[in-house]
């Protein structure tokens, strides 16, 4: 049994004193897997995904990636998309390739150039002047172009019409590294649900529901969709 | 990965920096004109005054424009890269907290660096129009070469000795005292950026101002201390420092306590920037 | 931590009051008001004091000249003399002009009056040897009274007899020893008419025979060890500005300076961040712990650099 890509143990963050977003939060991804972090606003998914790349520090607990303690070094083996635009607007979007190639040794810069192609996107274009929806589509092609080990998508299909919706899923699945697993938070969870192998449910920084996405289907014989309007009715 | 950073953010800067550098190199050549048509072209005292005053003054306003420039480019480099949504990308490279800091004072330094290069090199055309100082030039710099070779022929070892200990403490004052603006200025930025959770650059701004009128109060207890302290050093040892005194201990030792102190606050405030990316890190 | 802050603290504070505190409390500042009939010193007037011509200004030690705006007729800036250790009495250093308090006045009257306070016996210019009244009187015995033709005197050696005012700047010679070959004679101005004195107030040699007393032979040992064992009544203009820094010309003054903040900026001061550092450096909170020993390597040279200041100041 290999180990496994992402280990969280009991991880405590807080924003505010008295009011924690992750309280001894377990989790474990196991290699060649596609999970769904799947919870209502503020139960603390991007938290955990910030902790994961880095760019929070957890008050408690520990994160092991690919067996190594959580540093910058493992940034190597983690690919990141955050929510929000996050490339620098001044810079091209061969500009944005070079860069990746030059941080990322796992980059591969034929993929990365094949997907824009199919999308129609001119690689000589400066961020700033693309769309919402093409800015996305540009940064999540960047990101599954890496080779790494672990993928974390936060709200990748959040805010785009749905064709792109399709584009996006269809690339998670057609690109990813099989060896590798792939972190999906998303509240849209109809959409994304066909592309999953695991789930987890979150509330209040703990895990509410975890399993594989088929035998809970069959166990409940509803869709997670459905599952989670029933878990976490109003 | 230093080398990486560093290119980065030196394109970044320099994007719009050499536009500046060009236009005060450009600007020194109408201004050069100006100082020599004084002379010789413009009999017509008018418009001798209009062209002096506008060639001459557009000089000196990209001069201050440029030096300006340099901070704001520098500064809005660093809060861009660190606590905008580009810091997303900044802070999930497979590079060090440190190495992305030190690439930063880096840069920053060398676009002081290359501010001050280009003002002397401007100045130094316009000194070319200007015929005695352009004939100096020759003179001077063969001069100062020979002067050189010949100090280091005649002066005995041991003093040659104390003049590049000298010159190595000039130098490391010289690369220091940039460099603890550049810290501070990162510093604020910091600061800024962590405490306010919405209003970041309001609050850098606001540190700013905070901190010169704080820099300006301390100066003067700071001022009158050393006044102080080197009153009573010299009533102490008058005697002493008026016979055969060996200055160069001391002069030695003062320079260390100087590089010192620098030292020590770039330490402090690189910690301290450090420290608020390590584990205050308050993206949007 | 908190521990480590307030003991900072209070060495700070500790250090501060070590400072000596500011220059004197007088006010230098002297001025001149109603045409030069007042002068004022902060809570002090004084007013102009008609002194007799032979009185002669001869205090010792230190004499404050302080700067005034006020511009004689000849200078650009007048000085006032102080001496510090009487200030009724003072005097505008270039015209010469002596004004006094009330308290002065009284002092300078009772001088004038023949009420003096001591004696030097002045052999040559500044060079004096204090003497008691008792000494003074055994000058004048009357069966040694006789007389002297003074136009023969004035180029042998000469011992003057100032009498001072209670507070010690103004003399007035009230005689003067005379040798004449092997014998020494007084000649007390005091009892002497005015016919007897120049219009400087200063006696005239040319008045031929006066009355003397001829020394006996006690008070010529006396005076012959004047030659030998006077000192220099040294006087010593100061320019009270130049010192405002330290207060009084005072080495402990300075010494103290010297210390206290040489101990607080260069060794208290660079102890924090030393201290800090290391503190951090050991800490399992903090990520990366190799950048907190920058720091204490900066403090260190710190405190090294300062302990080389003083061994470049104090080696010998």
């Amino acid at each position: 049994m290999s180990e496994p890509i992402l280990v969280c143990d009991k991880l405590c963050k807080s924003y505010k004193k008295g009011v924690p977003v992750l309280n001894n939060f377990d989790f474990t991804v196991e290699p060649g897997r596609i999970i769904g972090l799947l919870g209502p606003n503020g139960c603390g998914k991007s938290t955990l995904l910030k902790l994961i790349a880095g760019l929070l520090v957890p008050d408690c607990g520990e994160i092991t990636v690919c067996g190594i303690k959580r540093s910058e070094e493992t940034n190597k083996y983690i690919s990141y998309l955050p929510e929000r635009p996050y490339f620098s607007t001044r810079m091209s979007v061969d500009e944005m390739i070079s860069f990746f190639k030059e941080f990322y040794a796992d980059f591969d810069e034929l993929i990365a150039r094949k997907m824009l192609f199919d999308l129609g996107i001119n690689p000589k274009s400066q961020v700033k002047t693309l769309s919402k929806g093409t800015k996305e589509k540009v940064q999540l092609i960047l990101v599954m172009s890496r080779r790494a080990k672990l993928y974390m998508l936060d709200e990748p299909i959040g805010g785009v019409d749905p064709a792109a919706r399709d584009y996006i899923l269809s690339t998670i699945i057609g690109n990813y590294n099989e060896e590798a697993s792939v972190i999906i938070t998303t509240h849209l969870i109809a959409d994304i649900e066909p592309v999953l192998n695991d789930f987890a449910f979150m509330y209040q920084g703990k895990i509410h529901m975890s399993g594989d996405a088929d035998e809970t289907r069959n166990t409940y014989g509803k869709s997670l969709d459905q599952l989670f309007r029933e878990v976490f009715r109003c | 990965m230093l080398k990486k950073c560093f290119k980065y953010d030196f394109k970044s800067v320099f994007k719009i920096w050499w536009i500046a550098a060009v236009t005060v190199l450009g600007l020194s050549v109408p201004a050069g004109i100006a100082y020599e048509s004084l002379r010789e072209h413009f009999k017509d005292p008018a418009r001798r005054f209009i062209w002096e005053n506008s060639a001459v003054g557009a000089f000196w306003f990209s001069v201050m424009a440029i030096l300006i420039l340099t901070s704001v480019l520098v500064a809005v480099r660093f809060y861009i890269n660190f606590f905008s949504d580009e810091g997303y990308l900044t802070f999930t490279l497979p590079v060090k907290r440190s190495t992305l800091l030190f690439s930063k004072i880096l840069s920053g330094f060398v676009f002081y660096a290359l501010t001050a290069l280009v003002v002397v090199v401007s100045l130094a055309v316009i000194g070319l129009f200007v015929p005695a100082v352009g004939e100096s030039y020759s003179c001077l710099t063969a001069e100062v070469l020979c002067e050189f070779i010949l100090i280091f022929k005649e002066v005995p070892l041991k003093d040659i000795l104390w003049i590049i200990a000298y010159a190595l403490e000039l130098v490391l004052m010289a690369i220091l005292s940039p460099l603890v603006s550049t810290l501070f200025l990162y510093t604020l930025i910091t600061l800024g950026a962590t405490i306010a959770k919405r209003h970041k650059v309001a609050a850098t701004i606001g540190l700013m101002v905070g901190s010169n009128y704080l820099l300006s109060a301390l100066i003067i207890p700071v001022v009158l201390a050393i006044g102080l302290w080197v009153n009573a050093t010299l009533h102490l040892f008058s005697d002493k420092m008026l016979g055969e005194y060996d200055w160069m201990y001391f002069v030695l030792f003062a320079f260390l306590f100087v590089i010192a102190v620098l030292a020590t606050v770039c330490a402090f405030l690189g910690n301290v920037i450090q420290g608020c990316l390590e584990r205050k890190l308050n993206l949007p | 931590m908190k521990k480590l802050i307030s003991v900072f603290v209070v060495l700070v504070l500790f250090s501060l009051f070590l400072l000596p505190v500011g220059a004197s409390a007088e006010e230098n500042q002297w001025t001149l008001i109603d045409d030069g009939k007042t002068l004022i010193h902060g809570f002090k007037e004084y007013e102009p004091y008609n002194n007799p011509p032979d009185w002669i200004y001869f205090p010792e030690g230190d004499i404050y000249l302080y700067e005034m705006d006020y511009s004689g007729d000849t200078y650009e800036h007048e000085y006032v003399s102080v001496v510090p250790s009487d200030t009724d009495i003072v005097k505008l250093h270039f015209n010469e002009t002596v004004y006094v308090t009330k308290e002065g006045k009284e002092k300078l009257d009772r001088f004038k009056n023949g009420e003096y306070s001591f004696y030097l016996l002045c052999y040559d210019h500044n060079i004096v040897k204090p003497f008691e009244y008792s000494d003074f009187s055994s000058f004048m015995i009357e069966e040694n009274l006789t007389e002297i033709d003074v136009t023969t005197v004035w180029n042998n050696d000469i011992f003057e007899v100032r009498a001072f005012d209670a507070s010690g700047i103004f003399a007035h010679n009230c005689g003067a020893v005379y040798r004449i070959e092997n014998d020494y004679y007084y000649v007390h101005y005091d009892t002497l008419p005015n016919s007897y004195f120049d219009a400087y107030g200063g006696f005239s040699y040319r008045q031929g025979i006066v009355p003397a007393y001829k020394l006996n032979e006690n008070a010529v040992k006396f005076v012959e060890s004047a030659r030998f064992s006077s000192l220099a009544r040294i006087e010593n203009y100061v320019y009270p500005e130049e010192k405002a820094f330290l207060g009084e010309d005072d080495n402990a003054a300075a010494a103290i300076t010297f210390w206290a903040l040489i101990i607080l900026f260069g060794f208290i001061v660079p102890a924090v961040p030393l201290v800090l550092s290391v503190i951090f450096a050991n800490s399992k909170r903090v990520i990366n712990k190799k950048r907190w020993y920058f720091l204490t390597a900066a403090s260190a040279l710190w405190i090294i650099s300062t302990v080389g200041i003083l061994a470049s100041l104090y080696h010998h």
